[in-house]
């Protein structure tokens, strides 16, 4: 700090400095006090989840937090059920292939659009960005029918494939690379790394915070929004976890 | 050990040419250092050797054989960059070995190699460390590390004091000279810096607009400059240039003085420059070559600068630092006819 380094000497220097702390450490409840209530309103939706997990859907949309007649039964209900475990397996094989798959094709992809020039790079980029801008909506029906047409129906592989790459990760890690300077890779171009090494050992855990961010995107998004791409009349046993409708008492 | 050549060496982007055809012969072991003004094309001409860029005309040798179409990891050279190029993520002993990641010794024979460099460079004590925990300098040393551990043909540096401060620079540009002077391998060495080209080169290839202007010792390039602008690019204050024409035995220069020179290379009414290095330019009593009125004065200790106006050009002339002139005074100017340099000033080559 500045004041630290003035050359006033005794009681001035002592009473600005520990004035100067006064001022800095009110700074700072404040700044505590705005984080204390923004993780109170993060917070409460999921405590509000947790407690009507524990209520009778005559209690659900009441607004106390402790169940007037607390019940597991909604617990025992999805338990005893037993699809549950299947849906389950099913929500969390498809989401982490689906994760793995996005983490290395999309950096693979926005790694080569980033830092190499070959001829027609920019229209590549515009075609896979511009993908953005179909709603999914409209895509679920051409999926369906692709997914029938190769007899992937009802397989792991038919609710994946139209998520095993998305333009948006394509896009964030391509952005991403442009902060890893060209020297890095032509350093290790010049120790002998042949290309795909240069992608895994050296810009790839350079982009590590940006590959965190995207595999969260990926696995939370595909953890539940299989939705349209499982819209096969004949889902059985490759369904995700559904929305659960509570059980009736 | 290994000649590195570039024969007629041209590079362009797009319609744009920026080497013109470059001609260089580096012999085995010798330390060469490129420099010229930003954009002159030194880090194109090194990245072509290195292998980073391809050629668009002429050839490269190294060892002898042409290595046009190699891949860099084929042309044994090693590159140290201006910002380092040495990874956040890995230790600095992971760093150093990054270069032996694709050799065939063994575990063993590499940490030894590891062990061996870092103990030259003095890194031995920061080989756990990451590279954000280290100086500058230190980091400078890991990247040279790095070149090193590979034992390769040539060593090629691309401004690597560019980013250390000024005292840090002397430092490291002696170790590496060192460096040099222990390990024996050729050494291409980019700087814009006039003095680094000057301390460290065994030659000193200076460079304009994807030109070579000259290639010499330091010796030659300060005594002997091919032409005008190597003249005035290499020693610093930079050499007066003063124009003038050429009039029976002597030369009439624009500041409106004469001086008496032998013409005998020179042709009646010829336009020549005069250039006179500010160090070999002295203020001092008795008739000189011209006289003028100290504008400005620079103490630098054991001499002073004199910012002298001669006519309606200004010079530059070393002063005694003990006893320098006051501004406003009206001084002599002397030089010894040797240090005396001339230029046809139309085509800015030196007259000898
Ligand atoms: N990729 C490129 N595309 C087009 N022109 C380029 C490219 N790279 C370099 N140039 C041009 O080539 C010329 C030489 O560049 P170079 O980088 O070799 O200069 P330099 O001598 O190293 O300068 P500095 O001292 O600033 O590093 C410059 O005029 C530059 O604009
Ligand atoms: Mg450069």
């Amino acid at each position: 700090m500045a004041f630290s380094e003035t050359l006033d000497t005794g009681k001035s220097a002592a009473s600005l400095r520990s004035s100067a702390r006064r001022k800095r450490s009110q700074a700072q409840f404040i700044r505590w006090l705005l984080l204390f209530a923004g993780g109170i309103a993060m917070i409460m939706p999921i405590v509000f989840m947790l407690s009507t997990s524990f209520k009778y859907p005559f209690e659900v949309y009441n607004l106390n937090l402790i169940p007037e007649e607390p019940t597991i039964e909604n617990y025992t209900y999805v338990l005893e059920d037993g699809r549950f475990f299947g849906w389950f397996t099913n929500s969390l094989l498809i989401a982490t292939i689906t994760t793995i798959c996005n983490v290395l094709f999309d950096s693979l992809v926005g790694y080569v659009l980033c830092k190499y020039t070959f001829p027609g790079r920019y229209i590549i980029f515009i075609a896979i960005l511009s993908t953005l801008m179909i709603p999914t909506e409209m895509l679920v029906i051409p999926w369906y029918l692709m997914s029938s047409t190769f007899g992937w129906l009802d397989t792991y592989w038919g609710i994946m494939f139209p998520g095993l790459m998305t333009a948006f990760g394509t896009f964030l890690m391509k952005q991403f690379f442009e902060t890893v300077p060209d020297d890095f890779l032509e350093a290790a171009r010049i120790d002998g790394l042949n290309e795909l090494q240069i992608w895994w050992t050296v810009a790839m855990p350079l982009v590590r915070p940006a590959l965190a961010a995207l595999a969260i995107f990926v696995f939370l998004g595909n953890w539940t929004a299989s939705s349209g791409r499982s819209s096969s009349p004949t889902v059985r046993k490759c369904t995700p976890c559904p929305l659960a409708s509570p059980p009736s008492p | 050990m290994t000649t590195v050549s570039l024969n007629n060496l041209v590079k362009s982007y797009g319609n744009t040419q920026v080497l013109h055809g470059i001609n260089l012969d580096i012999q085995s072991g010798e330390f060469v250092v490129l420099v010229g003004p930003s954009g002159c094309g030194k880090s194109t001409t090194l990245r072509m050797i290195a292998g980073l860029e391809e050629v668009s005309a002429g050839d490269i040798r190294i060892g002898g054989d042409v290595v046009n179409d190699m891949e860099p990891k084929e042309r044994n050279i090693a590159m140290v960059f201006q910002n380092y190029a040495i990874y956040p993520h890995m230790s600095v002993r992971k760093n150093i070995g990054f270069g032996l990641r694709t050799s065939k010794l063994s575990k063993e024979e590499k940490d030894a190699r590891i062990d061996e460099v870092a103990g030259i460079l003095e890194l031995t004590e920061l080989l756990d460390r990451k590279p954000n925990q280290l100086s500058g300098g230190q980091r400078q040393r890991v990247a040279i590390g790095r070149a090193m551990v590979r034992d390769p043909a040539a060593f090629l540096f691309d401004e690597p004091l560019s980013n250390l401060d000024a005292q840090l620079r002397t430092q490291m540009r002696l170790e590496i000279k060192k460096l040099h002077q222990r390990v024996g391998n050729t050494i291409i060495f980019v700087t814009h810096d006039q003095v680094e080209a000057m301390t460290m080169a065994d030659r000193i290839v200076i460079m304009k607009d994807g030109h070579i202007q000259q290639v010499g010792t330091p010796f030659e390039v300060f005594y002997e400059p091919a032409n005008i602008f190597v003249a005035q690019f290499i020693g610093a204050p930079s050499m007066n240039m003063l124009k003038g024409i050429v009039k029976g035995e002597a030369i009439a220069l624009e500041n409106g003085t004469a001086i008496q020179l032998p013409t005998a290379k020179l042709n009646e009414d010829q336009k020549v420059a005069v250039g006179l290095r500010p160090d070999a330019l002295l203020v001092q009593e008795g008739e000189g070559l011209f006289s003028g009125e100290v504008s400005v004065i620079e103490p630098l200790g054991t001499d002073t600068l004199a910012y002298v106006k001669v006519g309606d050009e200004e010079v530059i002339a070393k002063a005694s630092g003990r006893t320098p002139p006051a501004v406003g005074d009206t001084v002599n100017l002397h030089a010894a006819p040797e240090a005396i340099h001339l230029f046809d000033a139309d085509t800015g080559e030196a007259i000898r």
